[in-house]
């Protein structure tokens, strides 16, 4: 969804109220109480210690929003694949959208991708567009994407349009073909088409040609990327 | 047979081991922070340690159906630069609250310095401050004067036996540990710590009342698969096999519930594995055919 169509008060809001659905009362309260407090007296080492424990204080890890809510949130505007929502998930997800300042932001995000588990990182990762609409934070987006874990390299491949958005074409091309060389869809890189080049081209070419020598299949939707050089 | 190894270094272990321990049963895995065979010099290969035990340590276990847990902590050999020490143990702070950390571990003594005592008193009270259980290192050198005294040490700072693993337990530390109410851990190893017929000897002696077994293997001479073979002697010995899931699966599990994050869904049994997803180009998995288990 483009981001001048999403309304980030009335996602916030949606969000709020699918954890409060799904994880009840209490645990509602207790987030919103330590969101306003955030908000009131801004303390890095409290909001960190709340960003990593808050999936806990929602119950149970696995907890899960209904198909219902998750279907409303991505048409409010959150963009993730429907694996990627837990209840846990989408309070780190509240906690990202709160530092207001957007030097604080910074500092907080960088610190949290630096300390951060893959559940955090990826919370982190999927957060971005929601938080950093000129771009200052790429830096931090292309040095988590140098992981080989899956869940963290597709929070910010996959179902987001960060990369797409403030990515040099560098960059954005070695995003591409690691997630082609990790097995991940093209279908679901977000603006893809947008920055489709020569180069890229030119890489998915020389790729075909040394699965072809290697006498392996190459990936189906390859051809995304193709131009009319084919493959 | 399934179990669940509480002490074992997997940052330091194959994929083929990952292998074989799904293959015996093994279900989880906790994998206290330790050293690395040789003393650090820098906070930073501290943080990016810690960093992996959160991370890419529990993406390699789960591969192989494994849920991978584990504990954070200054090991006693590492303690006694005090300028170091002071900024690792800032830097716990970062780690304690995740949610695949079930503990603080391993602590204690190695040379029974005053340095030692100092951080370990000081990781004692992070335990408590984070309501974690405490996995407890007993030295190989003077090693039943080095036991009690650190149990004298939790007692002093008032933290309840009940919430505390003594580990790497022999012959000559494992009543006075069971006595004074502590958990008693014992590291099966194929030449020094204890073997797997005095364990069997233990248990009899013992039941299995908070006892546990693991492999503590790490990047030394060690078996990852010293739990298995461990329940296996215990079998031929004639032990129950209520006696041997208590020792294996059930205390463990009891125990570092108390952190509140070692996640039952486990208890369903491991997660369904599909590698398909992953075998392309991936670090772990070269080339080789993925394996699908059958959703249940």
């Amino acid at each position: 969804m483009p981001e001048s169509v999403t309304n980030l008060t009335a996602l916030t809001a949606g969000v709020a109220e699918v954890i409060r659905q799904a994880a009840g009362e209490v645990p509602s309260v207790w987030l919103t109480e330590r969101l306003e407090l955030h908000r009131r007296q801004p303390d890095a080492r409290a909001w960190a210690r709340d960003f990593s424990r808050v999936s806990r204080r929602m119950g149970r890890r696995a907890l899960r929003p209904s198909s219902a809510d998750v279907s409303r949130l991505q048409l409010l505007g959150l963009a993730w694949p429907d694996a990627s929502f837990a209840v846990g998930a989408l309070a780190r997800w509240l906690l990202v959208t709160l530092p207001a300042e957007t030097a604080q932001r910074r500092v907080w995000i960088g610190a949290q991708l630096n300390y951060g588990d893959a559940d955090e990182q990826s919370v982190l990762l999927r957060s971005l567009p929601f938080v950093d609409h000129s771009g200052e934070l790429v830096d931090l987006a292309v040095e988590a994407g140098r992981t080989n874990a899956l869940d963290v390299f597709a929070a910010i491949a996959c179902h987001n349009p960060y990369a797409a958005r403030h990515y040099t074409e560098a960059q954005m091309n070695q995003l591409v073909m690691k997630a082609v060389f990790l097995g991940l869809s093209l279908q679901d890189i977000l603006g893809l088409q947008a920055r489709k080049n020569a180069e890229l081209a030119r890489m998915a070419r020389d790729f075909a040609a040394e699965r072809r020598s290697a006498g392996r299949s190459i990936p189906e939707d390859l051809g995304v990327i193709a131009d009319a050089g084919g493959l | 047979m399934k179990f669940l190894d509480p002490h074992i270094h997997m940052t330091s272990r194959t994929t083929d081991d990952y292998q074989r321990m799904s293959e015996a049963g093994c279900v989880a895995v906790i994998e206290p922070a330790f050293w690395m065979g040789q003393p650090r010099k820098h906070l930073g290969t501290f943080d990016d340690y810690f960093s992996s035990l959160v991370g890419w340590e529990r993406f390699r276990a789960k591969q192989f159906s494994i849920h991978h847990f584990c504990t954070i902590g200054l090991n006693p050999k590492e303690a006694n630069n005090d300028a170091l020490a002071d900024d690792v143990l800032e830097l716990m702070h970062r780690y304690l609250e995740k949610d695949g950390v079930v503990g603080v571990g391993e602590i204690g003594f190695d040379d029974q310095t005053a340095a030692e005592e100092r951080v370990f008193i000081a990781q004692l009270e992070l335990a408590r401050e984070y309501e974690l259980p405490v996995m407890i290192h007993t030295p190989h050198r003077d090693k039943k004067r080095g036991t009690d005294r650190s149990m004298d040490v939790v007692t002093d700072v008032g933290i309840d036996p009940g919430l505390v693993l003594i580990d790497h337990n022999t012959e000559e530390t494992v009543k006075d540990t069971l006595d004074r109410g502590y958990w008693a851990g014992h590291s099966v190893y194929p030449e020094t710590k204890m073997d797997e017929s005095r364990m069997a000897e233990l248990v009899v002696q013992y039941g299995s009342e908070r006892i546990l077994v693991n492999s503590a293997a790490d990047w030394g001479v060690s078996d990852p698969l010293k739990v298995p073979k461990s329940a296996k002697k215990m079998q031929e010995r004639g032990i129950s096999e209520d006696v041997i899931e208590t020792i294996i699966w059930r205390n463990p599990i009891e125990f570092f519930s108390q952190s509140g994050r070692l996640d039952l869904a486990m208890d369903d049994g491991s997660p369904n594995r599909d590698q398909r997803e992953l075998w392309q180009g991936n670090s772990v998995l070269r080339g080789q055919s993925p394996v699908v288990d059958e959703p249940s």
